[in-house]
């Protein structure tokens, strides 16, 4: 008998994108269940032969097996893409939908228009396969709830299969870690994340502005990540200027190796963001031993736990601004943040949560 | 030996925080309106630098490209007539000469069309130009508000002159005791 194959989808695949991290980390445990390829409508070239092109998906049965309705594509939703949609609706494998959230499409409208309906069409899409979908699996209970809100049932919560201790083992750019060691004076805030309208970086420079003008002089900001939206990014490098705040440096996209002396530079890790899925650079942060601060938002109180300062929405730049100050000054509350932040990684270690999703598909009849 | 120092629960360093910025805000360290200013800024940034999104233009710009090839092919000789469609071919084998100079002539008129099109699409994204009026009247306003700063600085330093005088005038008026 053919074993059955599990292929994973991806509408793209990048280095460093935490949808594609998973998707390797779990390769290993879908080729135990059976056979296991990622596929892909558009990858980086870097990751050519790693990840193949969605339209191979099918061709690669082993010899003599076409694909069988008994075989599974766990499909990695993040984002819409028509492509890879009406691909899916022809397919015969049984489908597992991963879901990792659709960001808002409201907070995108004001700077792209076009991008934000295609996140409203990514949200269709997703509400539409769910006749096809024998499996949901959301990787926070945040997700699982907003995706009950399209019509979904019976969805489980399966941790994101995240390894930040692989970050932590990297050797740190040189060149960046010579350059924060020699021109970096002073407590480093570090976010890590896309500058989008929704993790709020804007509201950070406005805290940073409060933190260096009333309670820390010498206090730096690193805002490390990619401007996906050019208007809202540029919108917050005005900002940085106007408000006169030579302490924050705005870097745009970097490597794994840069971000990794990043991290090892920083004396505690922030976020203001408003609306997240999982959030990634919460354990990342807790790998380096940095202490977080972060809003109650999204999926941050069930990934975050009791290992950072969860200040409320209503909170604004005064309040993460003292929550700044006390995190660099307050060594006892440092001490707590970072112990707890070891517990929490341990909750998250990505054997256990590959094992929890292993299990998960095991279940399929 | 120094007993630990206790850390309080995570809720209440929030509750903490919260009565810090209170207390802040009613001595006057963080001034009035401090927040609602920060806020209003950005949306001001936000509201006069919006970069527009040209990608419907340039959405149209290659829809119309693919329009914009001309071939004589594409005339279709059917006819419901009887002997109609030999007619027609007939009739553009005899004019296909004059028939091939007209798609000529559009197809270069819809080429230049196209690079200017193209052009226009470039310069609203990147304009190179200056608002000459914008840049006077920002000028006007920074030169008033220099005047108005040095007034200010002029004031203080006449103030604390007067001040000097007073507390030199009371320190020579009062009596010894």
């Amino acid at each position: 008998m053919t074993p059955r194959r599990f292929s994973q989808v991806l509408v793209s695949a990048s280095p460093g994108d935490a949808v594609t991290n998973e998707a390797f980390a779990l390769r290993p445990a879908l080729r135990a269940l059976g056979g296991s390829d990622i596929y892909a409508r558009y990858y980086d070239p870097s990751l050519a032969g790693d990840v193949l092109p969605l339209e191979e998906c099918g061709r690669r049965a082993p010899a003599g097996a076409a694909a069988a309705a008994d075989d599974v594509l766990v499909v990695h939703g993040s984002i819409g893409e028509a492509a890879v949609a009406s691909f899916l609706a022809g397919r015969p494998e049984r489908l597992v939908l991963r879901y990792h959230n659709i960001s808002p499409a409201a907070s995108f409208r004001p700077y792209d228009a076009g991008f934000a309906a295609l996140l409203d069409q990514g949200r269709a899409e997703i509400a539409d396969l769910r006749p096809r979908v024998a499996l949901t699996l959301a990787d926070s209970a945040f997700n699982a709830a907003d995706l009950e809100a399209m019509g979904y049932q019976d969805v489980r919560v399966s941790p994101l299969v995240v390894d930040p201790a692989g970050l932590r083992g990297l050797e740190p750019d040189p060149a960046t870690a010579h350059h924060l060691a020699t021109e970096v004076e002073g407590p480093v805030l570090l976010y890590v994340g896309q500058l989008l309208p929704h993790k709020r970086p804007d509201l950070l420079v406005q805290a940073f502005h409060v933190l260096v003008t009333y309670l820390d002089p010498d206090a730096r900001l690193v805002l490390v990540g990619p401007a996906r939206l050019p208007a809202y990014g540029n919108a917050v490098q005005h900002l940085v200027h106007e408000l006169s705040l030579p302490g924050a440096w705005v870097t745009g996209p970097v490597s794994p190796e840069a971000l990794a002396a990043f991290y090892r530079r920083a004396d505690a890790f922030v976020t203001a963001s408003e609306h997240e899925g999982f959030c990634v650079p919460l354990l990342e942060a807790m790998a380096f031993d940095l202490p977080v601060v972060a809003r109650a938002a999204g999926a941050v109180p069930e990934t975050a736990g009791d290992a950072a300062v969860l200040l409320p929405l209503d909170g604004g730049p005064e309040l993460l601004a003292e929550a700044m100050y006390a995190v660099l000054h307050d060594d006892a509350l440092r001490a707590r943040l970072v112990e707890r932040g070891a517990e929490r990684l341990a909750h998250f270690a990505p054997e256990r949560s590959a094992a929890t999703f292993a299990g998960h598909l095991a279940d399929l009849a | 030996m120094d007993e630990p120092e206790a850390v309080p629960d995570l809720d209440d360093v929030v509750a903490r925080l919260q009565a810090r910025v209170e207390e802040r805000r009613r001595s006057g360290a963080y001034p009035p309106g401090l927040e609602e200013g920060l806020e209003d800024h950005f949306r001001r940034i936000v509201a006069h630098r919006a970069t527009p999104d040209f990608t419907g233009l340039r959405a149209r710009i290659a829809a119309l490209d693919t329009r914009a090839r001309f071939d004589a092919s594409a005339i279709h000789a059917q006819s419901q007539r009887p002997g109609g469609e030999v007619l027609h071919k007939a009739v553009s084998r005899l004019i296909g000469r004059q028939t091939q100079g007209v798609l000529d002539q559009v197809q270069r008129y819809a080429d230049g069309m196209r690079d200017v099109l193209g052009g226009v699409a470039d310069s609203l994204e990147n304009p190179l130009h200056v608002h000459a009026d914008l840049v006077e009247q920002l000028d006007a306003v920074l030169e008033r508000l220099a005047a108005a700063e040095r007034r200010a600085l002029a004031a203080e330093v006449e103030l604390a002159a007067l001040v000097a005088r007073v507390e030199q005038l009371e320190a020579s008026s009062t009596p010894a005791r």
